[in-house]
């Protein structure tokens, strides 16, 4: 039999992610990945990055992971949102090439020698004392010391087009059997989740002269820091913006009963702030347009993605309201919008090093937590990689909510139990003016010094925090007062980042773009940052009290919902109390009142 | 104060400063009503959880009161623990000594002040907001207080701090949306959100600010302040009003040299009545002083009456801001002036009133109301049933505005203002939405503190000690 360090089941971002990071950090390790699928697909938008997502792209990428280095390579569309809305909240989005990506992505994996790509599907996981057994549908069976589970939509899988109900984790591939069936006697507690998306279009088919264009952003920088800034490795590809018209969602309203989201055919719960374009037409009774972006699939451009109206309704249904979109008159079809059903497990049961608190060596990452988007998957892939690889040598990696926003989700996904998928917004980072896209390599040095794989990226790393340092200490001390410094970015607001960089040019210093945007917009943010830390630290004094969950719980006083939400979540300090979702001011001042 | 330990507390509930029927002295903590089986004649374990039982108080053995005993099982009792409550005959000895044979026997110790209530908010029985409101009511001494208090134990504030609160996380999340969400809602939207939100937080918080604009002194003790300069008659309206005489009343100019307050009462709120020193350009030091107070004191007055005598009108160009920030000018021995000047005088001061000393008849300004020209003595019964009433319409009127009398309260609204329009300046004039965000964050520590979620240790301790024992 076989026999593996760690085994990853499931070949998505999250899968992929661990796989790669685990075999640098030198385990032998087993990727099993259903047959059909490409490895590091992307079954919805083959975008990678967005509002907070970006940041966590350069997270991973800081990290040592594939995924912003392989988005730039294939990446055929750059943009920068929130450019005009400030540096904070600025995040990067790559439309990719789907075709060419998961090409990279497996040539990389496949050049990593202690590293076995399986081919198959695994039907039973089983827990003996130094690790567990994985049967796999060919018969096979492996020994394993560790498994992260990376199932994606997988598992109990349900497609749901119309009236027409399949098994399948997506359009044409098959489901996996149910967590409870595959993991036995495991007893891991699970929800129901539902996503869903958009039918494809083909480009032909589309009058894109109706539509207005959005070109590539050629200043946009790139995820990966040891590429040039700016370079784009392939040809880029243009976007279109059109919008919904009062008929199209006529169509939809008059369908109602045939659409699995509202009929009750899919009892799954889905996201809120991914809605379909049956939810935001019954949600959103008022409005009578919603935009639509038209996002090209891959460089041969054979078909689009229609961005903002994924959908379940029947294919007829489909057609029709597609129709009346100005541009899409005449649209063909290349695959219908369908929506899918899953089993995702209840993240609770996880501590920060994602691994399951009852049961040694059985990691969870991806979409099988409630999570939505490439980017969550693969950010909980890595660290669940390199936790699950330190495992072996007694060392772990957390990162913290303070300075990642992959250390926002991963302690959101322990501490509240999902009721619906959870996706990173800014807002879900309390520090979000410390936590940015350009100081990424700042805040994550010292995650990523902890592996210990002094290659080319610790000593770029090193390279830039040396040369931020000096650059900060020399202006400040040497040269100009901290104070005047300041004083010329905050006077030229606008472009902070060019104001530094023409104070250092004219004082004959050179620093890199990548070291003089961060010290730059450090100094812009300073003063900011300074009152939002002491806001933070009133608080923190009464958030790191301890509360007694199960007496709060008991209490008649505390409304029903609330005490459900404090059982599930079990806070342990005040702060834990505080992040739970959902719970009222008052009974936060009850709490309080009684801690202090 | 919050080392205290948990264990059974004692005090008299009612007060001891002297004898009366009837006492109420609490216990509360104890772990077993059993444990008391030697104090009482009757047994213990068959007492009836919240029913009045007669029983014989016993030490050693002996009976030394008889008294009504009621037993509230915890946690259905105000402080949430086991709570004896003894109704004893009220004679101090008799008290004193009935709390110290239950401390002397070690049964609880002497209660801190305030410390039934601490437990009682300990134990959830009651919110930080509460305890405010128990606070107030318990040391109010005027009705606005008593119903403040009351409405604070009910919750009423916190009601609208909790709406307050929700408008707030609105805002936030209008916030959050056109940062996350911008391309599904789009700009324009995005901004009418904040924009509706930022403005309807504004409103409220203006409307709180405003119930906070009187100053809690002036509605607690307000003042009636009498003013003018030197004899106009001043002490006259105020010993008629006091209806006692306290002032020296002299036809030489400059016998009250400083003020003098007493109080007088009007529909059950104390008013502070004063007499200011005589208003007018003198050298000598300490009536310039007196002189000098009473402009201070008339400035602050929640009443203002303003008196100058008919024949020293054309004074009254000297005296012009106060009275016209007077709520009453009386202008006395109006019989000296003529016709036409009383005509002129009502004319140029809708606030005045006219006195004569002759016939006792008042002519009322167009402001002061209905009231028919009098016919009684110059200053006397008919003038001050009028100014009581005056002064009992402008209080219910300020008092219906529903002032926010509780200092903390007003201190944090007061913040919640500041950083309101502070945010909202932000939002008009900052293009990077994160600082305008980190801005509006500042308001919600705010509204958090308001509603109690924040409780510094110190400001506990405060309200608490402020509570007398027993209590």
């Amino acid at each position: 039999m076989n026999q593996y360090d760690i085994s990853i089941i499931g070949g998505g971002h999250a899968g992929a992610e661990a796989a790669h990071i685990a075999a640098r950090l030198g385990r032998s390790v087993a990727l099993i990945s259903i047959p059909g699928v490409e490895i590091a697909s992307a079954p919805c938008n083959p975008a990678i990055g967005g509002v907070g997502k970006g940041q966590v792209v350069r997270e991973i990428d800081a990290l040592g992971g594939m995924m912003g280095e392989v988005s730039d390579l294939a990446g055929i569309q750059f943009r920068t949102l929130n450019d005009s809305k400030g540096f904070a909240v600025r995040s990067t989005r790559i439309q990719i090439d789907k075709n060419l990506y998961p090409k990279i992505i497996r040539e990389r994996l496949d050049s990593l020698k202690n590293l076995t790509i399986i081919s198959d599907q695994v039907v039973l996981v089983s827990k003996i004392d130094d690790g567990f057994t994985l049967t796999l549908r060919s018969g096979t069976k492996l020994l394993s010391k560790k498994i992260i589970v990376t199932t994606g939509t997988f598992l109990g899988g349900l497609l749901h087009c119309g009236a027409n109900v399949t098994e399948g984790g997506r359009v044409s591939v098959a489901a996996s059997a149910s967590l409870a069936t595959i993991f036995e006697n495991l007893n891991l507690k699970s929800f129901r989740f539902k996503t869903g998306t958009p039918p494809r279009l083909y480009t032909e088919s589309i009058d894109f002269s109706q539509m207005h264009i959005q070109e590539s952003d050629a200043s946009t920088v790139n995820f990966h820091s040891l590429h040039p800034r700016e370079q784009r490795f392939i040809p880029q590809k243009a976007c279109y913006l059109t919008r919904t018209k009062p008929e199209t969602l006529e169509i939809i309203r008059q369908a109602r009963e045939l659409s699995p989201i509202f009929n009750g055919q899919i009892k799954g719960v889905g996201p809120r702030y991914c809605p379909s374009i049956e939810d935001k037409a019954f949600r959103y009774p008022d409005r009578n347009g919603h935009h639509i972006f038209i996002e090209p699939e891959s460089s041969d451009g054979l078909t689009v993605y229609p961005n903002g109206i994924s959908t379940s309704l029947p294919p007829l249904i489909q057609e029709r309201f597609i129709r009346t979109i100005p541009g899409l008159e005449r649209a063909m079809f290349a695959v219908h919008g369908y929506a899918v059903e899953y089993d995702a497990i209840d993240t609770t049961q996880l501590s920060r090093t994602l691994m399951h608190k009852e049961i040694d060596g059985l990691y969870f990452a991806g979409q099988v937590n409630g999570t939505s988007g490439y980017e969550e998957a693969a950010g909980q892939g890595i660290i669940a990689g390199i936790n699950a690889a330190l495992s072996f040598s007694g060392k772990k990696l957390i990162l913290d909510r303070e300075f990642s926003y992959i250390g926002v989700m991963i302690e959101d996904l322990v501490l509240n139990e999902r009721d619906e998928p959870y996706r990173l917004f800014t807002a879900r980072a309390e520090n979000r003016l410390s936590i940015r896209e350009d100081n990424t390599l700042l805040r994550m040095r010292k995650y990523r010094e902890v592996l210990g794989l002094n290659d080319e990226l610790d000593r770029f790393q090193k390279r830039a925090i040396f040369e931020y340092n000096s650059l900060k200490s020399f202006v400040f001390d040497d040269f100009r007062s901290n104070e005047s410094l300041k004083e010329v970015i905050l006077q030229n607001k606008h472009d902070p980042v060019g104001a530094y960089r023409r104070v250092l040019t004219g004082s004959g210093i050179s620093a890199t773009d990548l070291v003089t945007e961060m010290v730059a917009v450090e100094l812009y943010y300073e003063g900011y940052v300074s009152l939002a830390s002491e806001q933070t630290q009133r608080l923190s004094k009464l958030k790191s009290k301890r509360v007694d969950w199960s007496e709060i719980a008991a209490e008649n006083n505390v409304s029903f919902e609330c005490r459900q939400r404090i059982r599930s979540a079990k806070p342990e300090t005040f702060g834990d109390l505080m992040s739970i979702t959902g719970l009222r001011p008052a009974t936060l001042a009850y709490v309080a009142g009684r801690i202090s | 104060m919050y080392l205290f330990d948990s264990g059974p507390i004692i005090a008299c509930s009612t007060g001891i400063k002297e004898n009366s029927a009837i006492a109420v002295i609490r216990l509360s903590g104890f772990s077993q009503i059993e444990s008391l089986a030697e104090f009482f004649s009757i047994d213990l374990s068959s007492l009836k959880v919240r029913e009045a039982t007669r029983a014989f108080l016993l030490n050693s053995g002996e009976k030394i009161d008889d008294i009504i005993l009621t037993f509230f099982k915890a946690p259905n009792s105000f402080t949430g623990e086991n709570l004896l409550e003894l109704s004893v005959h009220g004679n101090r000895l008799n008290v004193l000594r009935i709390i110290s044979l239950f401390i002397d026997k070690k049964i609880a110790r002497l209660a801190h002040n305030g410390e039934f209530s601490y437990r009682a908010y300990r134990n959830k029985k009651l919110t930080f907001n509460q305890v405010e409101g128990l606070s107030a009511f318990l040391t109010a001494s005027t009705p606005l207080m008593l119903n403040q208090g009351f409405s604070l134990i009910h919750g009423e504030l916190f009601s609208e701090y909790e709406a307050l609160h929700d408008t707030f996380l609105r805002l936030k999340s209008a916030v959050e949306l056109s940062i996350d969400f911008l391309d599904d809602v789009g700009p324009e939207s995005a901004n009418f959100e904040i924009k509706k939100w930022s403005s309807k937080l504004k409103e409220e918080v203006d409307s709180l600010k405003r119930r906070t604009l009187l100053s809690p002194e002036s509605l607690l003790t307000p003042s009636v302040v009498i003013a003018g300069p030197p004899n106009a008659g001043k002490s006259t309206l105020f010993n008629m009003l006091l209806s006692e005489e306290r002032a020296i009343v002299s036809p030489i100019p400059g016998t009250t040299r400083d003020y003098l307050t007493e109080s007088i009462v009007i529909n059950g709120t104390p008013f502070r009545l004063t007499d200011t020193a005589g208003m007018r350009d003198i050298n000598e030091q300490i009536e310039g002083e007196g002189i000098e107070r009473a402009k201070k004191l008339f400035v602050k007055g929640f009443y203002k009456i303003f008196l100058l005598q008919g024949t020293e009108i054309y004074k009254a160009e000297e005296f012009l801001l106060e009275i016209q920030s007077s709520d009453l000018f009386i202008v006395t021995h109006a019989d000296l002036l003529k016709p036409e000047s009383h005509a002129r005088i009502l004319k140029s001061y809708p606030n005045a009133i006219l006195v004569s000393l002759l016939d006792g008849s008042i002519e009322p300004g167009e402001n002061c109301g209905s009231i028919e020209p009098l016919l009684a003595g110059p200053i006397g019964p008919e003038l001050t049933a009028f100014i009581r009433g005056a002064i009992n319409l402008r209080y219910a009127e300020k008092t219906s505005e529903n002032p926010i009398l509780i200092e903390r309260h007003r201190e944090v609204i007061g913040q919640l203002s500041e950083r309101v329009d502070e945010s909202i300046k932000t939002i008009d004039e900052e293009s990077d939405i994160a600082i305008v965000s980190s801005k509006i964050n500042e308001i919600g520590a705010v509204v958090q503190e308001l509603i109690g979620i924040i409780t510094p240790e110190a400001l506990l301790t405060s309200i608490f000690s402020n509570f007398c024992i027993g209590k």
